[in-house]
């Protein structure tokens, strides 16, 4: 039942607040009730009252009145305050399974600048984590966490923005759906690096791979070219020769070395992904060459960060019920 | 539940202006408050304000404060009693109050506060509603809303905060104002605990013998204020209780007395008079008395039907509100001055006010029973002590001697000092002796002019005079202190007593005058139109809006004030909501466009910021072109880049700089 009106609730909110990646608050945007203090205020204005009839005590009653107007004058006030605000999806964010993600965001004004504190936290999420932002005349960019959930590309869930200003008697509050799409890709599970031949990727050729690669496969030198990493110098060798070499490896590249489920220990899928994308990884981090082939995939062997960012992409997508 | 969040201990300016609001609160009542109370409340903001310039890290543990609170309990048990159950509440509450400022952890702790403190400020409008402690009620409530905005928008400063509020009260105040004044004003929904120690220049009973030391209390008592002009200094008898029991120490209402009118009420028979001759009109403004009695000339009658809802005409001539007077009270009262006192029935009173104590005081006994075989009647008996008073040594002080055994008898023949109840006591007593029916009668005398229409009337303007039977004539008034202390009538008792009264120090300088006379007339312009706001001004004030009370009418009213709300909160709220700040980056780059137009005598019109470089460069010298330059590239960065690389207080820093290197590159 719970279940039922929340989806009911989420179909209405979708209706009402529709996905963007710009939000300017807006009064069909913005939900505003008393808060707890709030209603203790106005329980203590009527305990004045009271007092200030049976006493009939006018003081009292002026009293009882001016916050009762101190009340009202604050709902009108902390909504034109959160009206101000504009909210503004920077990026696309990506993350592995089980990490945390944080969602960046830009806080800014639409006509004059607001004022208070916001707190953000996930709509709908059990015990979700709250951030505070005080507001200050600039922009403000805040991180927002989230905690990443399946290997998969999601859409994230709306992110409830409030605020207590100015007195805390009233709070205002909305729920925004940013349109922003969260990769998430498998969690990297540490494993020895295989490459193996592209042709061998059936199944049942496995376990006997081409090439072990490591820091001692070292197979010759070569002269020092402006685009060589740092890292590939060999120090003792420019040392003794004055002269810089480029340490060369058995590189996979001029091998073609391919991840395929075949590269992995494992039998099981998501074991599987896991292990190839602490490969690619830890591959991508040696800057070797390698290209991804999985049924329905083939990404040819490739180097930098774009490919590193394809191959994961490709590890996150890859749908767990093929094969 | 989510767990309240914490507030930070050291330089918290929200929790520094809660304990010094606490503290001015406390002040503020420290006569209600036990001496102990007020010691732990200000070692409570004690701890805060260590806390806060951080002195200490830590606040008490939660174990100490609960022993302390233990103790704090049994104390208010055992002590709490005695001063009333409205003293034990405001107590309690301020020791709880201190207890919990003691232990502020969590934001909610706070919040419990800041209601807990705003109902204390709203108590102490109970026992005071001067303009003097409303100023610093108004403080408290100030520093209260201040903390909470802080709390709420820690990131501001102080002032802007202060600036904000201010706004934000300023424009409460009107919606405020117009509340109350729709606000139904009900009677008291059920009797609440009053406060027994209020001070007072009355009291219900009279035993002069026992008062070694007067206390003159300078509060107000009350305003009158007059239709026409204020009656004579000699015919300001402000009459409030008739006492007609005497014990031979004590005068006291009579039991007699107190049973027919409690029978009266339950029958609603109240005292009725044929009104015959001049009358004069006016409205008193009484204050906070805890009591019922009231106060007014003779022979009064309410004068209009609110105020006669209120008051209650007893067979003696005074009035009494209906309900004791927990706040300031305003009714409407018309006097017949030139009205003989013989409108009631002549034997129970006669029967009442011959009534003697069985022995005691047996000097005054022979010495009357002398007195009489001298005198033939009534009146000339009443003359010979009227003489007797006058020729004797007689002095008014308010520091008489204690005269606690044969009281008249010493005051008479031995001491020959003391002030009105002395005199007005033993000449009843005397004049009962000789079988004239007497009572005294406790009021007030005089009072202070504060214009041509209005009396204010103190504490020490309590006095208390003679009434005798005298048959046909009715009640007639005496007063004996006038024999020996006539001034004390005419110029009241400040000026009788001289150095022996000191009510405040700098009365008598100019400057401090004036500015007592200012401050009274303000009391006086807030208790006629705040404190003595009731039923019946409300339903004036409507009459006057809309003419005859229809509820089609009343029901237009009430739309009205709506109407009225909610154009106020449109002036306030809207010009905010849609008034669009221009943008600082474009502001300032305009202000350099400007100066480039006015060299160049190119106008930028709409171009865009690039085509209009282009156009005005070649005319540049070098060093402003590249100025120039660099400001159409900032603007373009800031407006037109990807999610502005500098933040826009950045950009407007470096525009300035340019504008400034501009100008004195042109000069």
């Amino acid at each position: 039942m719970k279940r039922i009106i929340q989806l009911r609730f989420s179909h209405w909110l979708q209706k009402r607040i529709p996905a963007n990646r710009i939000q300017r608050l807006s009064h069909q945007k913005i939900f505003i009730l008393p808060s707890r203090f709030g209603l203790w205020f106005l329980v203590l204005c009527a305990l004045l009252f009271v007092l200030g009839t049976n006493y009939q005590n006018n003081v009292m009653k002026l009293l009882c009145t001016f916050l009762l107007s101190l009340f009202l004058l604050h709902l009108f006030s902390s909504y034109v305050n959160f009206a101000r605000l504009k909210i503004n999806a920077v990026s696309a964010p990506s993350c592995f399974e089980g990490a945390i993600g944080n969602l960046q965001i830009i806080i800014g004004f639409q006509h004059k600048p607001a004022e208070g504190i916001v707190h953000l936290s996930w709509w709908n999420m059990p015990s979700p984590k709250v951030v505070s932002v005080h507001i200050n005349d600039a922009e403000s960019q805040v991180l927002v966490p989230f905690n990443a959930m399946q290997r998969g590309v999601h859409t994230l869930g709306r992110l409830t923005l409030r605020s207590d200003y100015p007195l805390g008697l009233f709070k205002c509050w909305t729920h925004l759906d940013l349109d922003v799409q969260v990769t998430v890709f498998p969690k990297p599970h540490a494993c020895a690096l295989n490459l193996v031949d592209k042709n061998l990727r059936s199944y049942q050729e496995t376990n006997s791979p081409v090439t072990r690669l490591g820091n001692e496969d070292l197979s010759g030198f070569r002269d020092f070219d402006n685009s060589d990493p740092l890292s590939k110098v060999a120090w003792k060798q420019a040392a003794k020769t004055q002269q810089w070499m480029v340490k060369l490896f058995d590189d996979p590249s001029t091998q073609h070395g391919w991840l395929t489920f075949a590269s992995t220990s494992s039998n099981q899928r998501e074991q599987q992904l896991s292990e190839l994308c602490y490969q690619v990884l830890e591959l991508s981090k040696k800057d070797l060459s390698f290209g991804l082939s999985l049924p329905g995939i083939d990404i040819s062997p490739d180097r930098g960060d774009k490919h590193q960012y394809r191959c994961l992409q490709a590890l996150a997508t890859y749908p767990n019920v093929l094969g | 539940m989510i767990s309240s969040p914490l507030i930070p201990l050291t330089k918290n300016k929200a929790s520094i202006l809660l304990a010094i609001s606490f503290v001015v609160l406390v002040v503020g009542l420290y006569q209600q408050l036990m001496g102990w109370v007020i010691v732990i409340s200000f070692c409570a903001s004690v701890v805060r304000v260590s806390l806060f310039l951080g002195w200490y890290h830590h606040i008490p543990e939660v174990r100490t404060v609960n022993l302390l609170s233990v103790l704090t309990a049994i104390a208010l048990g055992w002590l709490g009693i005695e001063h009333g159950l409205l003293n034990a509440m405001v107590n309690l509450l301020v020791c709880a109050c201190s207890l919990k400022l003691m232990i502020m952890r969590q934001q909610k702790d706070y919040l419990q506060l800041i209601l807990s403190l705003v109902f204390l400020a709203g108590t102490g409008f109970i026992f005071e509603q001067g303009i003097g402690f409303l100023l610093l009620y108004v403080a408290v409530l100030t520093l209260l809303l201040l903390s909470l905005s802080l709390q709420y928008a820690s990131n501001v400063s102080l002032r802007h905060q202060a600036v904000f509020l201010l706004r934000f009260c300023l424009q409460a105040l009107p919606l405020a104002v117009i509340f109350f004044l729709v606000f139904p004003q009900l009677p008291p929904l059920w009797i609440m605990p009053s406060d027994t120690n209020a001070s007072s220049g009355l009291s219900d009973t009279l035993r002069p013998g026992d008062i070694a030391n007067l206390s003159q209390s300078n509060d107000l008592a009350f305003r009158a204020e007059f239709s026409d002009t204020l009656p004579e200094a000699r015919n300001r008898y402000w009459r409030a209780l008739v006492l007609e029991h005497f014990d031979g120490n004590e005068w006291s209402k009579s039991p007699v007395r107190r049973g027919i009118e409690q029978r009266n009420q339950l029958t609603n028979n109240a005292f009725n008079f044929t009104p015959n001759g001049k009358s004069t009109e006016y409205r008193i403004y009484a204050e906070a008395s805890q009591q019922t009695w009231l106060f007014s000339l003779d022979v009064p009658e309410p004068s209009t039907p609110s105020s006669a809802a209120k008051v209650w005409r007893t067979h003696t001539y005074s009035l009494i509100a209906k309900q004791p007077l927990m706040s300031p009270i305003a009714y409407d009262v018309r006097s017949f001055q030139q009205l003989k006192l013989n409108q009631t029935n002549p034997q129970i009173d006669i029967k009442i006010n011959l009534q003697l104590p069985q022995k005691g005081n047996r000097l005054t006994r022979e010495w009357v029973k002398q007195l009489q075989k001298q005198t033939r009647s009534d009146i000339e008996f009443i003359n010979a002590i009227l003489t007797f008073f006058s020729e004797q040594a007689f002095t008014y002080t308010l520091t008489p001697p204690l005269m606690q055994s044969e009281g008249i008898d010493t005051f008479l023949f031995a001491e020959q000092r003391g002030f009105c109840a002395h005199y007005a006591s033993a000449m009843a007593f005397a004049l009962r002796l000789a079988n004239i029916p007497a009572r005294v009668v406790a009021g007030y005398q005089g009072g202070e002019q504060l214009n041509e229409h209005v009396l204010s009337v103190y504490q020490y303007d309590a006095h208390a005079w003679v009434e005798a039977w005298l048959g046909k004539e009715g009640w007639v008034r005496f007063d004996p202190t006038a024999m020996v202390a006539p001034e004390r009538l005419t110029l009241g008792l400040q000026n009788t007593l001289g150095d022996e009264l000191s009510l405040t120090p700098y009365q008598n300088t100019s400057i401090f005058k004036a500015l007592r006379e200012m401050i009274e007339k303000a009391d006086y312009l807030w208790s006629r139109w705040v404190l003595g706001f009731d039923k019946q001004q409300q339903y004036d004030l409507f009459k006057q809006l809309i003419g005859k009370m229809t509820a089609e009418r009343i029901a237009y009213l009430m739309l009205g004030v709506l109407a009225l709300i909610s154009s106020l909160l449109f002036v306030f709220f809207v010009p905010t909501l849609n008034r669009h700040t221009v943008d600082p980056v474009l502001k300032h780059y305009s202000k350099i466009t400007t100066v480039i137009e006015s060299e160049t005598k190119i106008n930028r019109g709409s171009m865009d910021p690039n085509a209009y470089f282009r156009k005005v460069s070649s005319q540049l010298p070098d060093n402003v072109r590249v100025l120039f330059q660099q400001a159409t590239w900032l603007f373009i960065e800031n407006q037109y880049g990807p999610n502005s690389t500098k933040p826009s207080s950045v950009c407007v820093r470096e525009l300035k700089r340019i504008a400034r290197q501009l100008r004195r590159a042109l000069k």
